[in-house]
């Protein structure tokens, strides 16, 4: 998608032929050699209005390659080289989103109010829209952050009043009962996308280490009536869901999935 | 402890039946209106992939048992229930992806051969 954004924005207002010919050439050569016979075009039009967009332009590129560093010296670059043009804009709000993913929510929402301060309605309505996003993930994160915090702290004390890291040995009955289903997860995460995956992978991995370190526990230390121990894995099971989805950027897919069906 | 290998078995083929169906991978298919059989990820036109994948489980299972009759004399008595619980958690597990996936579909007919002449 970043790649056809890429060749859509530039050929918003292409009008250079060179250019145009460098844009389209992305879809058939590799990326790399795009970028270079760009670099040699942004080279060679010092001081050229448009060369902010063909930072932009590579910036997206880069992104799609996964190379989130490289992109956001481009557009920094471009934000200095570009001033007052819209590309400097596409520039701020893209450098926004990499903060955005990479969990800075502060100089996110502060590039996103700027531009939701803008006199355009445009841009108003994307930086208001991005900044409103952008808390709703910082509130997710610190609550991930605090749920995180009390299951480490739970299962820690737990540890240590079962006697220490002994008591976690050997694997207790929970855990091995639901290995090959654990297993299996894992292998299918395989097929998944990258973001679903890792979801799975931390599903898998989490529900493994939550189910020793209860089994462990219960074997410690027999309750006498196992209603409590029961309601409080089942919200360590929904803590632990809700972290996946927050952690891998599900959440506005789920609450899309919800709203709107699973197709 | 006779029980053990083909409990073993059970899981293997439980296990196969719900990794071939999560990951796409290649099968033997048969197309039934061409009346052959193609070993491919997924056929193009109308398929079978019952047949293939019964193949692929029942080897997998196969290969399970035998490991599982080897190992027999090394085998704990308390393996044995849980086999029992992995090939119960297993065939709800796999159930339930089937319940889901055939749920939510929604069948399209295929197109009626050339030439056909309704009766």
């Amino acid at each position: 998608m970043c790649l056809a954004e890429a060749v859509a924005v530039a050929a918003l207002l292409a009008a250079d032929p060179a250019f145009d010919a460098i844009v389209t050439s992305a879809t058939s050569t590799s990326h790399e050699q795009a970028l270079a016979r760009m670099q040699e075009w942004v080279d060679a039009h010092p001081g050229d209005p448009e060369s902010a967009r063909a930072l932009v332009w590579m910036a997206r590129l880069r992104r799609s390659d996964g190379r989130d560093e490289a992109a956001r010296a481009l557009l920094e670059r471009a934000l200095r080289e570009g001033p007052g043009t819209e590309w400097a804009l596409h520039a701020e709000k893209a450098l926004g989103d990499l903060d955005l993913e990479a969990h800075r929510y502060a100089p996110a929402i502060a590039r996103y109010d700027h531009l939701a301060g803008l006199p355009a309605p445009l841009w108003r309505y994307v930086g208001s829209s991005a900044a409103g996003h952008a808390r709703g993930e910082r509130t997710r994160f610190r609550i991930l952050i605090a749920i995180l915090a009390a299951l480490a702290a739970l299962s820690l004390a737990r540890v240590i009043r079962a006697g220490g890291p002994r008591s976690l040995w050997p694997p207790p009955a929970e855990l091995l009962w639901l290995l090959p289903v654990l297993l299996v997860l894992l292998a299918a995460a395989a097929a998944q996308e990258a973001p679903e995956a890792r979801a799975v992978v931390s599903l898998s991995l989490g529900g493994a280490a939550l189910l020793w370190l209860n089994g462990a526990w219960l074997r410690a230390r027999p309750p006498r009536r196992m209603a409590l121990p029961a309601l409080l894995g089942l919200g360590q099971a929904l803590a632990l869901l809700y972290c996946a989805m927050v952690w891998n950027g599900l959440w506005d897919k789920l609450v899309d999935t919800i709203a709107m069906g699973a197709q | 402890m006779r029980a053990a290998p083909w409990l073993a078995f059970c899981v293997a083929y439980l296990a196969a039946w719900f990794v071939s169906t999560a990951i796409p991978v290649p099968l033997l298919w048969h197309l039934p209106v061409e009346r052959r059989f193609t070993f491919v990820v997924h056929p193009l036109g109308l398929g079978a992939d019952f047949y293939g994948r019964l193949l692929l489980c029942l080897g997998a299972g196969a290969v399970a048992f035998v490991l599982a009759r080897a190992a027999l004399p090394k085998l704990r008595p308390g393996l044995i229930p849980l086999l029992l619980v992995w090939t119960c958690g297993l065939l709800l597990f796999t159930g339930g992806l089937y319940v889901y996936t055939l749920a939510s579909r929604q069948p399209i007919p295929a197109p009626l051969p050339a030439g056909y002449v309704p009766r």
